[in-house]
């Protein structure tokens, strides 16, 4: 027995079926839709290799050119108004004394929600004739907005469910990290005369600096590759207006059967979405000083 | 390889009868008249026609049918030979009605976001007064189930000629897309057996029964016994409009290349949201209709 477990090639043994799988479904797929997104393959005639054919085409496609749009307002508003928001959110709740345990599991809840049941749950919401929000709208005046089937109005509606699908998570993450520091760094504050504001602006943010940064770059990941909600409230429409790289190449490549540039266009979505975090983890992360209490 | 279609179907309006004896609407015969209906129903508050283009094909339909009126019947199969021209005045004036019709607000207001599935609810609700649609849909208005109210009391007309047309105004909008493709290899029971099936589907009897059951139109001329059987009005009335018809004309999806086809379905949500002229949506086909046919 104990020779037995000296041996190197038992622990190979071991672990040679899981290995086997991971290249079977993971490391293969990947290698071969690398090969597929040079190709002109339909998924059913002779495949031709077209070398970077399919990447010229990408960036000269004015509807993959505009759903990078998309994807790019997806990211501005994560990092700009969803996550101040989800700080503002998280310092409110660890203030709370009384039933924060209530209003922890309550933000957390939608994440917890399929993405296709928020897709029709806010669908009703955004119902122009009876939903709530028009209903709502309709008593300071606001005429009918057609809110998913208007051009101008359907992305910020998509960006709103998604966000709120998804801030209880990062509330959640980030009040851990609030809850962390200890309590006499505001006791003492406390006892200078701080306010509210002044604690939260000079003392909570700067300590809880290094789980923003995990947070905002989760954030620029998650809106590189939203398609989900894309795909349950407006599949892309109307004319375009929501539709972000993914759910362009869903339907370039299934719908349209043109599996070749639907494969170039994951490509092309894995590398915008590994050269953003690569750069945000260089100039923001590594800049950024140890945080010791 | 052989190819045999099971049935067919074609496009119409289906109407709201109650409404329009309500209102005074007679069904319309002519396109001023289809134009009066709807601005009558307009002016009660009532959608003029129900419509939902979330996905493209639905609008795609009418304005199919109105490049048939407009352009003539043989356009469709002139596309690729370069017979016939997106931005041709005549196509263009197809495109160019449905644009107008968009622009006096004859369709659901906010028809972009809104399911095909939708469109009948709005007709049956009572929210609008007619809907385009196939001779697919005439089953669920003799089901109380789903017809509710309306059961029985939906009328069907086909698209009326219009003025300065092109060909023959009585033809209709035919398709026969469904079908059975049959081997031309084959052993001699296997082909007994191929034989013994068409014989039996292609019978007065069995294309009857899904006529009658399914409202499919039947893929070859049944005999006078067979269709005095029909009693549904509404498969009556088309059954009525295919006879005295000149002709059919099939939907240009079927006769394009699908490169030219995923434009179309741009193209028309671009013009339903506004976003470009009749004249740019023919620019637009016939530009890609020209690099679809060079590469043949």
């Amino acid at each position: 027995m104990k020779s037995t477990l000296r041996n190197p090639t038992v622990y190979m043994l071991f672990i040679l079926p899981t290995i086997m799988l991971y290249f079977l479904f993971f490391i293969y797929p990947m290698l071969s839709s690398v090969y597929y997104g040079f190709t002109d393959w339909n998924g059913l005639d002779d495949t031709s290799f077209v070398g970077f054919d399919n990447f010229v085409k990408a960036f000269s496609d004015a509807n993959f050119i505009n759903s990078i749009k998309n994807n790019i307002y997806f990211i501005l508003f994560s990092v700009f108004i969803q996550v101040p928001l989800i700080i503002f959110f998280a310092i409110l709740i660890g203030g709370v004394k009384r039933f924060q345990g209530l209003y922890k599991t309550t933000v957390f809840m939608p994440s917890l929600i399929s993405t296709a049941v928020i897709g029709i749950l806010w669908g009703f919401i955004y119902e122009p004739e009876v939903g709530l929000l028009n209903n709502f709208l309709s008593l300071f005046g606001v005429e009918t907005i057609y809110w998913l089937a208007d051009p101008n109005w359907a992305l910020l509606a998509v960006l709103i469910t998604n966000a709120w699908q998804w801030m209880g998570f990062f509330i959640i993450l980030i009040l851990a990290a609030i809850l962390a520091i200890p309590k006499e760094m505001n006791e003492a504050a406390d006892i200078d005369g701080t306010t509210g504001f002044q604690r939260a602006v000079y003392i909570t943010v700067p300590l809880i600096k290094p789980i923003i940064s995990v947070v905002i770059m989760l954030s620029i990941a998650g809106a590189m590759k939203v398609i989900d909600i894309v795909l349950v409230m407006t599949n892309g429409g109307p004319i375009g207006s929501t539709e972000v790289m993914a759910s362009y190449m869903v339907t370039k490549a299934i719908r349209y059967s043109e599996y070749g540039y639907g494969t170039s266009l994951s490509i092309i979505i894995f590398a915008f979405a590994l050269v953003l975090t690569a750069i945000y983890q260089l100039v923001f992360v590594r800049n950024q000083e140890r945080v010791e209490y | 390889m052989y190819g045999l279609p099971i049935g067919g179907n074609t496009e119409g309006f289906y109407y709201n009868q109650e409404m329009f004896t309500k209102l005074g609407i007679k069904v319309p015969t002519s396109l001023e008249e289809l134009e009066a209906a709807a601005e009558t129903l307009k002016k009660n508050n009532i959608t003029p026609i129900a419509m939902g283009s979330k996905g493209a094909w639905v609008p795609l339909m009418l304005a199919n049918t109105l490049l048939g009126r407009y352009a003539g019947p043989d356009v469709v199969n002139g596309f690729t030979s370069g017979a016939a021209k997106w931005n041709s005045p005549e196509v263009v004036a197809a495109f160019a009605k449905y644009e107008e019709w968009e622009k006096n607000g004859y369709f659901t207001k906010g028809e972009l976001g809104l399911e095909y599935g939708d469109m009948l609810n709005q007709l049956l609700t009572g929210k609008a007064g007619m809907m385009f649609d196939g001779s697919w849909r005439s089953s669920v208005f003799k089901d109380v189930e789903q017809a509710k109210d309306l059961t029985g009391k939906v009328g069907y007309f086909s698209m009326p000629a219009v003025p300065g047309g092109v060909g023959d105004q009585t033809y209709v909008n035919g398709n026969y897309g469904n079908g059975y493709g049959f081997s031309v290899d084959l052993s001699e029971s296997e082909l007994a057996a191929v034989k013994a099936f068409i014989k039996n589907l292609y019978s007065d009897e069995m294309q009857l029964r899904g006529l009658l059951e399914d409202g499919v139109l039947p893929s070859m001329k049944l005999s006078d016994d067979a269709l005095a059987k029909v009693e549904d009005p509404i498969v009556k009335t088309v059954m009525d409009i295919m006879k005295n018809a000149g002709g059919a004309f099939s939907h240009f999806d079927s006769t394009v290349q699908s490169d030219v086809y995923k434009v179309s379905e741009e193209q028309i949500q671009l013009l339903i949201a506004g976003r470009v002229s009749a004249q740019e949506v023919g620019d637009a086909l016939q530009k890609v209709q020209d690099d679809a046919n060079a590469k043949q």
